[in-house]
């Protein structure tokens, strides 16, 4: 290397006396042993120039990725101080009625939303598909705090199956050059539908009205885009269902 | 017409391809999360600082042609597999997290694979469900030869904007082509506890990068000295590191499991870019005070060549492959066996105290080697590994990378030290992770 060379050099390495390692970024201190470094003489750094090339900074990274998770925090504070507060309130309002409760699940219910939609990677019919079963979760659990008299699985259940086979026609429509993504989130309907019709046969539920009609349109939506949807619906299947 | 107009969708009509994950592959899904992400970053440096606009455009140009880049994954009622992804191609963008950070597919159009850059460098960091690292450095030079051919138009205007000529884009799943029952269903790895490092962790979600640049020929040179390998004589120092500054030099009752991942295409003739490797372990096992490092390079390399031949190799393939091929384990629903593959998971985690793998030495094609400075890896954490090592050679110049969630890095200084005492000139660069403590 020549010195003409050298000179046009930027100094960009310094020495640990310690380790005797080159440190590119002239930190103050050695990043291996903490030593306070030494500068590097003009040769030397033309040296390392020849034998090692540039060397490549890393960005400064941001805090951004904690901004979400902080956010998250403060909602569940906020949550847990608000279910405290409805208890005390409703101890020494309503001692026979716990509507403290239900505002907790509901409450529960919002939170794991908002982290299922917010933190979970999973593809938009998995999401739709587990709301379903959350909702449900919750107007159990309202249905349950209130005395249990079964409306959640006679009407409200149902009802947000129903709601879930439109949730998958407005999807497929939309996303029409993909809609057989959306066929397993259509079985899972008919299955959930069929555990409504088997607790009607077991005896937990009187009224057979919703979940018979929950099934027919589940099942027969099903069995049309089957039918339609030839290989399409054939290809997917055998996809999903590979062994 | 611009380049841009150049650029070949594929965004037809045809019915999406899909593939079944491979073997090694089948793992990642069920146990990645964003603590464990499952994703390495390959990265490359120019002699130039990156035009975010135009790496897009290379992307762009590259990604339709790589069908195994252009997959997304899929979660089927016994089995992951992973299909064609005709979504918007994903964008290219400035750097902002560490290296190895889980890719979010929901951010991602649904693929599994990202491209950033800072200043000089490009990164490619992709989901190891995808392809192992002989795959994404065959996608990073293509990528790198199409930005190339993109910034200096005059200067590279012979160049096509296709993929090289000669290039194998094979997707046949190796492990089960070159998987023979009669083998033996005999256990091919040793699952006993090994060394674990533990130590004081960086900040949640930081990640420590230290990158050792050694001259080629001084290593070569440092490792005949000692009569092994390039490969033994660093993976033997990683060890002999780990013996001297976590163990103190004493004795211990469990070895120290140095993972090292072989590339079985050499072995098997394979030129696919899914995954094909297999795992050996450098075993040692410190049973008396005091070992030189060159008795510990002795019994490190005398442990890997025992294991880097056709036969082991052979006898762990099928013992993988086998368990996948169980015609009482296909059938179970992937819910059972995601959880039945995270508890073996756990279960022996404990058999391996850290990973060294070596990528290899890259070449270019002439017109491009001018405008590149150097090849990077790096390896995400693992449960119980928090310091994983990785080895790339370029022009000359080979570049040992340590990722590390630890804030100690006594390791990492001994490890160079010694390489620097066989009279290598050693460069160390840091992502500056420690500035923040």
């Amino acid at each position: 290397m020549t010195t003409e060379k050298t000179n046009e050099y930027k100094r960009i390495t310094t020495r640990c006396p310690q380790c005797r390692i080159i440190l590119f970024d002239q930190p103050e201190i050695c990043p291996l042993c903490q030593c306070v470094i030494e500068e590097t003489e003009g040769d030397d750094e033309a040296h390392i120039r020849d034998l090692f090339g540039e060397n490549a900074p890393y960005p400064d990274i941001e805090g951004r990725r904690k901004k979400m998770r902080l956010a998250l925090k403060v909602v569940l504070f906020i949550f847990v101080v608000a279910e405290f507060l409805m208890i005390m309130i409703n101890r020494l309002t309503a001692v026979n009625y716990p509507w403290s409760m239900i505002t907790g699940v509901a409450l529960l219910y919002i939170y794991l939303s908002l982290m299922y939609w917010i933190t979970y990677d999973s593809g938009f019919a998995s999401k739709v598909g587990l709301q379903i079963v959350l909702t449900s979760c919750l107007l159990f659990a309202i249905d349950y705090f209130n005395g249990m008299r079964g409306w959640s699985l006679e009407w409200a259940i149902p009802g947000i199956i129903l709601l879930g086979d439109l949730i998958v026609a407005v999807l497929m429509l939309i996303n029409r050059s993909r809609w057989q993504s959306y066929l397993l989130l259509l079985l899972f309907l008919a299955i959930f539908s069929f555990i409504l019709i088997i607790l009607y046969l077991c005896g937990v539920i009187s009224n057979i009205l919703m979940p018979l009609i929950c099934e027919a349109v589940s099942f027969l939506y099903l069995f049309v885009m089957i039918l339609f949807g030839e290989r399409k619906a054939e290809h997917e299947f055998s996809r999903r269902f590979h062994i | 017409m611009s380049e841009k107009h150049k650029i070949r969708t594929r965004r037809s009509k045809h019915r999406p391809a899909w593939v079944k994950l491979d073997n090694t592959a089948i793992l990642f899904p069920a146990i990645a999360s964003r603590e464990m992400s499952n994703v390495y970053r390959i990265a490359v440096t120019l002699k130039e600082d990156i035009d975010g606009e135009l790496l897009q455009m290379a992307q762009d140009l590259v990604r339709p042609l790589f069908l195994a880049f252009r997959m997304n994954l899929k979660t089927g009622i016994f089995w992951y597999y992973l299909e064609e992804n005709d979504r918007k191609p994903p964008k290219v963008y400035e750097e902002n997290s560490y290296p190895g950070a889980y890719i979010n597919k929901s951010q991602n159009n649904h693929y599994l694979f990202r491209v950033t850059y800072f200043k000089k460098r490009i990164n490619l960091e992709v989901f190891h469900a995808l392809t192992d690292g002989y795959g994404g450095l065959l996608f990073l030079k293509e990528l790198v030869y199409q930005y190339l051919r993109l910034a200096h138009p005059d200067e590279l205007k012979d160049e096509k904007d296709r993929l090289s000529p000669g290039l194998v884009l094979d997707m046949e799943d190796s492990y089960v082509k070159n998987f023979k029952s009669a083998q033996s269903r005999k256990e091919a790895y040793r699952s006993r506890k090994s060394v674990i490092i533990k130590g004081e962790r960086l900040v949640r979600g930081e990640m420590g990068v230290i990158h050792g640049y050694l001259p080629l020929d001084q290593i070569k040179a440092a490792a005949k000295k000692h009569s092994v390998t390039i490969n033994q004589y660093l993976v033997g120092a990683f060890v002999y590191s780990i013996y001297k500054e976590y163990l103190k030099g004493a004795t211990s009752d469990r070895p120290i499991n140095l993972c090292v991942p072989v590339d079985l295409r050499g072995f098997y003739d394979s030129h696919t870019i899914k995954n094909f490797f297999a795992m050996v372990m450098a075993r040692f096992q410190p049973e008396k005070e005091e070992y030189s490092f060159d008795e510990v390079l002795e019994i490190v390399a005398s442990s890997l060549k025992e294991q880097i031949t056709k036969e082991n190799l052979d006898k762990i393939l099928s013992y993988n492959v086998s368990n996948e091929q169980n015609i009482f384990l296909k059938p179970i629903p992937l819910f059972i066996k995601n959880i039945a593959i995270r508890s073996v998971y756990h279960a022996t985690v404990d058999a391996t105290t850290a990973t060294m793998t070596n990528i290899g030495d890259v070449k270019l094609r002439e017109p491009y080697e001018k405008y590149v400075e150097h090849f990077y890896a790096m390896l995400a954490m693992s449960r119980g590994q928090e310091l994983k090592g990785a080895i790339v050679c370029y022009n000359g110049t080979l570049i040992v990378t340590f990722t590390t969630r630890f804030s100690d890095v006594s390791i990492q200084k001994r490890f160079f030290r010694i390489i620097s005492n066989d009279s290598v000139e050693v460069a160390i660069e840091t992502n500056d992770y420690r500035e923040d403590e």
